[in-house]
């Protein structure tokens, strides 16, 4: 072999290298959004914990929880598509990949709407049903997070090939906790139970991600 | 059948050439500058240093000369409490990076198929090869 052909012989591997390296990349984007949510579960749950006992009027209280959540969602939610969206720019100059990624992210923000005005209405019918303390939250949580996992799961699947389970691993499991967190009995037990169940979750769909994103590094399976 | 193959190699052939020219990025250093560059986004003159083992004049010059293309652009950046000379790949240097890793890469495609099926690799594709890359440079640290 020639000296020419041996160096067009790396040059072909350097492309397959950064293709490796753009779906270990992408793998750990959703890792980190999993793991930056779990930390949030718990920081935020324990902040919304402690304005609940500031003895604040109700609509104060409301409010203070509500920009909390607001500002955390926003502050995650932009990491991550900023990320993204490099790493879409990258796929598109260096392997002239063609995935519509402004269609994925507004398919996926459209299954997020559906699913937080969906778990918000059962979460609603179940306060009007007598469901009392974190009951009402608990059902709307896990249905909302539950439903978006799996919206997520489904609409990545109609635009990408090969895509990871655990989106749709952590929107079951979490519809499958709401029974579990329902039948606890007192207030806050439930509440520490909910935020515990979808921090795990979350930390575990990190891990396994990682884990994945890890292997494809390194040539195993994507 | 035959005609068509020897055009799709005529093809891909023309795009190596056309992606390699008298360009830039014909030389092992500039293509693992502009590889850095692109993948890692904004980098320190001395991180590349690090990374690549070049000499501070060696790695001026190649940046210069990627520079003086609109492949790179230099800019200062604050590491720490201190300012550092950065530099980062523009839009046409990435899409002139990933243009020779896709021809590259196909061109190669079409070699190593000839070679595994016990053929001589065709005279003209190994030609573009060694014109552009059959230097004693070597881009086996890529």
């Amino acid at each position: 072999m020639t000296e020419g052909l041996k160096n067009l012989k790396e040059i072909a591997k350097t492309l397959e290298s950064v293709r490796r390296y753009l779906s270990y990349q992408r793998i750990m984007a959703s890792s980190r959004l999993y793991a930056w949510w779990s930390v949030a579960c718990l920081v935020g749950g324990a902040i919304s914990l402690t304005i609940g006992e500031l003895g604040l009027s109700p609509r104060a209280e409301g409010t203070s929880i509500l920009l909390l959540w607001v500002t955390i969602g926003t502050l995650i939610t932009r990491a991550y598509f900023s990320e993204s969206s490099r790493i879409a720019e990258l796929a598109r100059t260096l392997l002239e990949e063609k995935t519509p990624s402004e269609r994925v992210g507004l398919t996926q923000g459209l299954g997020w709407a559906v699913s937080f005005g969906l778990g918000c209405s059962a979460g609603w019918v179940a306060a009007r049903a007598g469901l009392r303390g974190t009951g009402p939250l608990a059902v709307a949580l896990c249905l909302a997070l539950g439903l978006g996992n799996i919206l997520t799961w489904a609409s990545l699947k109609r635009y990408f090939e090969r895509i990871t389970p655990e989106p749709a691993v952590v929107g079951v499991s979490l519809l499958a906790s709401l029974p579990l967190i329902l039948s606890i009995k007192g207030e806050v037990i439930q509440y520490l139970a909910l935020l515990l169940a979808i921090s795990l979750t979350y930390a575990g769909a990190s891990a396994s991600l990682a884990f994945r994103a890890r292997r494809v590094l390194l040539g195993g399976s994507k | 059948m035959g005609a068509s193959k020897s055009e799709e190699l005529e093809g891909v052939v023309r795009e190596f050439l056309e992606a390699m020219g008298e360009g830039p990025l014909s030389h092992p250093s500039r293509l693992a500058i502009m590889l850095i560059l692109v993948m890692r986004g904004r980098t320190t003159f001395s991180e590349l240093q690090q990374i690549l083992g070049l000499t501070p004049g060696n790695l001026g010059s190649h940046l210069e000369k990627l520079e003086r293309e609109g492949y790179v652009e230099k800019f200062r950046c604050l590491r720490g409490l201190r300012y550092l000379t950065c530099y980062r790949s523009t839009r046409r240097g990435s899409l002139a990076l990933g243009r020779v890793l896709r021809s590259a890469s196909n061109l190669w495609e079409i070699l190593s198929a000839a070679e595994s099926a016990g053929r001589a690799a065709p005279k003209e594709a190994e030609g573009a090869v060694n014109r552009s890359w059959g230097s004693s440079t070597s881009y086996r640290r890529l």
